[in-house]
């Protein structure tokens, strides 16, 4: 290997006939003047002189070739392997064109590349380009990040990816930015087992229901698999974790009603105007239905029954309650009211007010992962309230610290999410945005930091963005997000043009930690979504299922004549838990026969018989 | 401007008329009677055999082909103020073997070459029969840097016997340009080469000889007489056919066998020429040529392409090489020319 051709302080090209370069491999040049730099192939080629692309003239066809082997000369051999390789540091002047170029030794990149021990930091998998050095690694670098390629789990190959989780403090928050497919779930899953891993209290907002991690990974050996089940726990907005209304600001139950469904101007100001400090959900519910209720009679009708008599009792405590809210209240459309008592019913009906958030803090505390599972459009509310209590509580604690006064404990922690861009996106307003905002702005002061997951970088907020330290880019195809990420990162043109054919689970790390782009590839994850299962196929299981219920509630009353389908039907619905009437039984039936599984047979009277099949 | 433009066209309308005059009473002739003729008298049109790889690698038991091409570039425009730097490389297909290349310079302004120049220049006016044309200093240098370079590819051949006793030595060109431009030394390249069992094949890309109307001249419609063979063969061959000339009269008959076969999808042929003593491995050879030779090519094997690639004195090395090792005051004084400074 030799560095050929102009060079720069910046990059040179490197040409080798025996060896072929491999993309991010690392090489050292024997420059003895500028110190033996380092660098990294960034761009690969081949070519042979003797077999050009020429499509006006004559093209070597393959005949002349294998005609040239048979005399002893073997083209292929002239092939010469071109890399491009950037210095990982500037040099003060070019390197010298026609200097050697070797493969460094481990101990020549170990502080470049290994900024942590993998005891302490998120072994998140390999760092490319690195299968060389690794040999030279030592043992405790070994064997930690398996890898998965074509379904089948795979020894580590090359030196492990540990990031440095304590160096967030300096440069907080991390973005994972990619397509369908290409490995960015995978990516979040691995991160979040390595935070379980060193037992760092973290909040995850789930929408896809997927972050569960109870389930081995299908293909990893035993003795790699870890039980995280005491590391996390799963709820669900409405069924196990909740909203407590008391706590609520204005602002918050207008954020919360807007989630259900878009206020309108006067559907805010009223809830202004309605809503009570200390309002229970009971008291302000109730306000709200006798208000409805109110201008539906309208004021005269009460004022009118009122003094007529014809109310009396707790009735006409009722009609004067509803005089006063209508003086009171009286000049809200009655449209806004009876909106704002439907929004409210549809979040009450999701059980949000049944519960609190109190698993939620208890988890934090205990230096666990909590997953909370709920639909987007209700996460978001949710991720506003439960996010603002527990930020405001860290917040406090720092804050009193800083004042040097005393104050309860509440342990900094990590929040991770997928679709960032419904939580924090840019241009419009959403109940998630300021809060997501100020935790990317003012965190790391309070040692709360965001792992915040997006296919869609473009649409997500540019503030946080910016405040995200270090990023995972995978495979992304469109050209907008490309854009994007070329500003928000330090990734090079020839890396972003690399993009949309990453490998599913390769990515790019822009990281300030590591002061360039590294081209990593993601380890296999210990544990598996929960459903993975290919929901077509699915389908043909549970038509399995039925049919064979179908078989054992039938086949002890077979043979069945279908004149006699009308007296085994008792037994059968019987057997089936089932109502079926005659026609739907000999449907039943006949599918039977049709699936191969009981056979019919010509009796006399050109009637047919269902019986077992022999 | 337009006036200058318009006199050029009107010049290459004529001459192209002259032409078409000339070159349509080789419709005269039918291209199947031309062939008839041509089997008739000079020689017989046979297709050239498939060789498989396996045939070849029989006939060479792994002895090698060697490859032999020179190159000349020269420094400076007019007489005497040029150099001229020759390289002559024979090339096994063995890739552990490495080339044998030979250089030499050339400059009328060094006493030796003066000297030598005088002496041809006299020789060959001596010689000459018409006295009244004179073979001037210029033409003499130019014979003598041929015969340079000729003796210099005949050295390396000669050498990549002595080394590596290959099968079959390629020629870039007629083997009778060595014979003619370096007489001693290819004699003793072809006693060396019969005593070896080595093959000496020259490939002709560019035929230059009439030896087909010469030879025809009693049957060819008048305005055929002087046409060159490559004129006559144009098209004459199919991809694959091959002319075994036979008892013809030609000035290389005495020592060489030749063939004119054509490889290519391109209708010119090529030629090969190859010791009278050697003759009966012809057939093999001219095989062996086509299947080296890409079907869209210009129709030498590829392998000598691969030869001349590296024996090639670019403009690019020959500028390196004399800014660095000739003082630039004279390179400046002696081989600067003036039109290389032209601004337009």
């Amino acid at each position: 290997m030799q560095v050929v051709g102009l060079t720069t302080q910046q990059q040179v090209y490197v040409a080798s006939k025996e060896r072929k370069f491999r993309i991010n491999e690392m090489l050292k040049i024997i420059d003895s003047e500028l110190n033996y730099p380092l660098g990294e192939v960034i761009e690969t080629q081949s070519y042979n002189r003797y077999i050009p692309l020429a499509i006006d003239n004559s093209f070597v066809d393959q005949g002349v070739i294998e005609s040239l082997k048979s005399i002893g000369y073997n083209l292929a051999e002239d092939e010469i392997n071109i890399a491009k390789v950037r210095l990982l540091e500037e040099a003060p002047y070019p390197i010298q064109t026609g200097v050697d170029v070797d493969i460094p030794s481990f101990d020549e990149v170990k502080d470049l590349l290994v900024k942590e021990e993998p005891e302490e930091g998120l072994v998140l998998g390999v760092i490319k380009g690195t299968e060389e050095m690794a040999s030279g690694m030592d043992d405790h670098l070994k064997g930690i990040a398996p890898l998965l390629e074509d379904d089948k789990v795979i020894a580590q190959e090359g030196i492990p990816f540990n990031f440095k989780l304590k160096a967030m403090h300096k440069y907080p928050h991390i973005g994972i930015i990619g397509g369908s497919g290409s490995g960015k779930s995978f990516g979040m899953r691995v991160i979040l087992e390595e935070l379980m891993k060193l037992e760092i209290p973290t909040i995850v907002f789930d929408p896809h229901f997927e972050m569960d991690f109870a389930t081995p990974f299908p293909n990893l050996a035993e003795e790699k698999q870890v039980n995280f089940n005491d590391n996390f726990a799963v709820y669900q907005i409405g069924q196990d974790v909740g909203v407590n209304f008391a706590e609520l600001s204005s602002k918050d139950l207008t954020d919360l009603l807007a989630a259900a469904s878009d206020l309108s101007d006067s559907m805010i100001n009223a809830v202004q105007k309605l809503h009570q400090k200390r309002d229970s959900l009971l008291t302000f519910d109730q306000r709200l239905g006798d208000l409805q209720e109110a201008q539906r009679l309208g004021q005269n009708r009460i004022e009118r029954d009122l003094k007529n008599g014809a109310v009396t009792g707790n009735k006409k405590e009722e009609y004067n309650n509803y005089l006063g809210l209508l003086r009171e209240f009286g000049d809200l459309p009655a449209s806004s009211i009876s909106g704002l008592a439907w929004r409210l019913g549809r979040l009450k009906r999701e059980g949000l007010f049944s519960h609190s958030i109190d698993q939620i803090e208890e988890g934090v505390r205990a230096r666990k992962l909590v997953v909370i599972q709920g639909p987007i459009w209700l996460l978001q509310v949710f991720a506003t309230y439960a996010l603002g209590t527990l930020y405001r509580k860290r917040r406090d604690y720092k804050d009193a610290q800083y004042r040097r006064q005393e104050a309860d404990y509440f342990p900094p922690f990590v929040v991770a999410t997928d679709e960032a861009h419904n939580f924090a996106p840019k241009g419009y307003q959403s109940p998630a945005n300021k809060i997501i905002k100020e935790i990317a702005q003012e965190g790391r002061k309070y040692g709360t930091f965001l792992i915040l997951a997006t296919q869609r970088p473009t649409l997500l907020d540019e503030t946080v963005t910016a405040q995200l330290n270090t990023k995972f880019v995978f495979r992304t195809v469109r050209a907008t997000d490309i854009e994007t990420i070329k500003q928000e990162t330090d990734l090079t043109a020839d890396e972003a043009k690399r993009l949309p054919y990453l490998r599913s689970g390769d990515a790019f790390v822009s990281s300030a930690i590591f002061g360039r782009t590294l081209a990593i590839r993601v380890r296999v994850a210990k544990t598996t979504s929960p459903h993975t299962k290919n929901p077509f196929e699915e389908l043909e299981e549970q038509s399995n299922v039925e049919i064979e219920r179908l078989y054992e509630a039938v086949v002890d009353e077979l043979p069945i004549a279908s004149t006699d389908i009308a007296f085994k039907l008792e037994q059968v619905n019987k057997n089936l838990e089932e109502t079926l009437d005659v026609e739907q039984l000999r449907d039943k039936l006949d599918l039977l026969v049709e699936e191969g599984l009981i056979t019919t047979e010509d009796s006399f009277m050109n009637d047919e018989t269902y019986r077992v099949k022999d | 401007m337009n006036e200058i433009t318009t006199g050029l066209k009107s010049l290459l309308q004529e001459c192209n008329q002259k032409l078409k005059e000339k070159y349509q009473n080789q419709a005269n002739l039918a291209q199947k009677e031309l062939r008839n003729l041509i089997s008739q008298k000079v020689g017989k049109i046979v297709t050239l055999n498939e060789i498989d790889q396996q045939e070849i690698e029989e006939w060479l038991a792994e002895q090698d082909v060697v490859g032999v091409d020179g190159s000349i570039n020269t420094l400076g425009k007019n007489y005497p103020h040029y150099i001229t730097l020759l390289q002559a490389l024979a090339k096994s297909t063995d890739k552990n073997k490495e080339g044998i290349v030979k250089h030499e310079a050339f400059s009328p302004l060094i006493d030796e070459d003066r000297d030598k120049i005088r002496k041809k220049t006299y020789k060959d006016n001596l010689a000459q029969e018409n006295k009244d044309v004179i073979v001037y200093p210029q033409e003499a240098a130019g014979k003598i840097k041929s015969s340079l370079l000729a003796a210099l590819e005949i050295l390396v051949a000669k050498d990549s016997i002595l080394e590596w006793n290959p099968k079959l030595i390629m020629m870039d060109g007629s083997l009778i340009r060595y014979q003619m431009q370096a007489e001693e030394e290819w004699k003793r390249l072809v006693e060396l080469a019969l005593e070896n069992d080595v093959i000496l094949v020259g490939v002709i890309e560019e035929i230059g000889t009439n030896d087909l109307s010469k030879n025809l001249a009693d049957d060819l419609p008048a305005k055929m007489i002087e046409m060159y063979d490559r004129e006559l063969l144009f098209g004459l061959l199919e991809m694959g056919e091959m002319i075994k000339l036979e008892e013809i009269d030609s000035f290389k008959g005495e020592t060489l066998s030749s063939v004119f076969l054509r490889t290519t999808r391109d209708p010119g042929v090529i030629g090969l020429d190859i010791l009278k003593e050697q003759e009966q491995e012809l057939d093999l050879i001219a095989a062996l040529v086509q299947s080296l030779t890409p079907a869209g090519g210009r129709g030498i094997p590829i392998w000598l392409d691969i030869v001349d690639e590296e024996v090639r004195i670019t403009d690019k090395m020959m500028e390196l090489l004399i800014d660095n090792y000739l003082e630039p005051g004279l390179k400046q004084k002696l081989f600067h020319a003036k039109s290389l400074d032209r601004i337009y």
